[in-house]
């Protein structure tokens, strides 16, 4: 499988998310902690689904019922998908680091920009 | 709190209404909120069948449409969580765009639940200002890239990447 595109606004939402790697967000919360707009967001998000690093849920009947609003979906990653993101982050926060080859992508290196 | 200046014609879909009050009202032929506002606490109670269907949360979503049909007790007592001062269901054009921003851009298989995730999401946004900003970036730029994104990942498609 090919890697995401590992633009500087995808670095910007992996870093959130690794920060606790088992949290789920829903993205408006993901919009307002990396100040990014929503428009950016959800093609990030969909992009990193869709690669296997996130997965998604409908909330609960009873969570979103209780609280009359409609139900969320949350994203969080998947046990390979955190550990995906910190390799890929890796070469960012520690320059000259290798990034092991049989996990690093076959093609878009990290840090490279779109 | 933003009025309109007479929503009697609003759908209650943009209400935001729970499940359960909104397949009770569908199912007694309320579709709009004249309708709604129209009928006597008693028979929405009727309606409710659940200890959960509260009038409470009836009187904060017509409420914040600028009608008080029922004598409310407490405004701020059903108040519910995640929604702060001022959030509330879209307005009738910002529920229009999201609705539009979803068929015009995104692939007919996918547009259903990204339409609902926005939806959700702009219900808690604090003012109007904030929800029409948030579907304006999402017409702008974010439901092109999704739609672009989704394509792309559609099975078929050259750089298939889905599990």
């Amino acid at each position: 499988m090919t890697p995401p595109k590992m633009t500087l606004q995808t670095k910007m939402v992996l870093r959130l998310a690794l920060q606790e790697p088992g949290r789920e967000w829903y993205g408006l919360q993901m919009i307002e902690a990396t100040g990014l707009p929503a428009g950016t967001i959800y093609p990030i998000i969909a992009r990193l689904e869709s690669h296997g690093w996130l997965e998604s849920r409908w909330e609960d009947p009873a969570e979103h019922e209780a609280e009359g609003r409609p139900r969320r979906r949350y994203y969080r990653f998947t046990p390979d998908g955190a550990e995906w993101a910190r390799l890929a982050l890796a070469p960012a926060r520690r320059p000259g680091a290798a990034v092991p080859l049989h996990a690093a992508p076959r093609s878009g290196q990290p840090g490279t920009e779109a | 709190m933003e009025t309109l200046e007479d929503p009697s014609g609003v759908p209650i879909e943009q209400l935001c209404l729970t499940v359960r009050w909104y397949t009770a009202l569908k199912g007694n032929g309320v579709h709009t909120v004249g309708q709604l506002a129209a009928l006597p606490e008693p028979r929405l109670m009727a309606m409710g069948h659940s200890p959960r269907t509260t009038m409470g949360e009836l009187r904060d979503k017509v409420g914040r449409l600028g009608l008080s049909p029922w004598d409310a007790p407490a405004p701020a007592a059903n108040q519910a969580v995640g929604q702060g001062p001022g959030s509330g269901p879209p307005g009738r054009l910002l529920s229009w765009a999201l609705r539009a921003a979803g068929a015009l851009l995104l692939p007919a298989g996918e547009r259903a639940r990204w339409v609902e995730e926005w939806k959700g999401e702009l219900c808690l946004l604090r003012s109007r200002k904030a929800q029409a900003r948030f579907i304006a970036s999402l017409l702008l730029a974010g439901g092109r890239k999704l739609a672009v994104t989704l394509r792309q990942l559609r099975p078929g498609h050259k750089q298939v990447g889905r599990r």
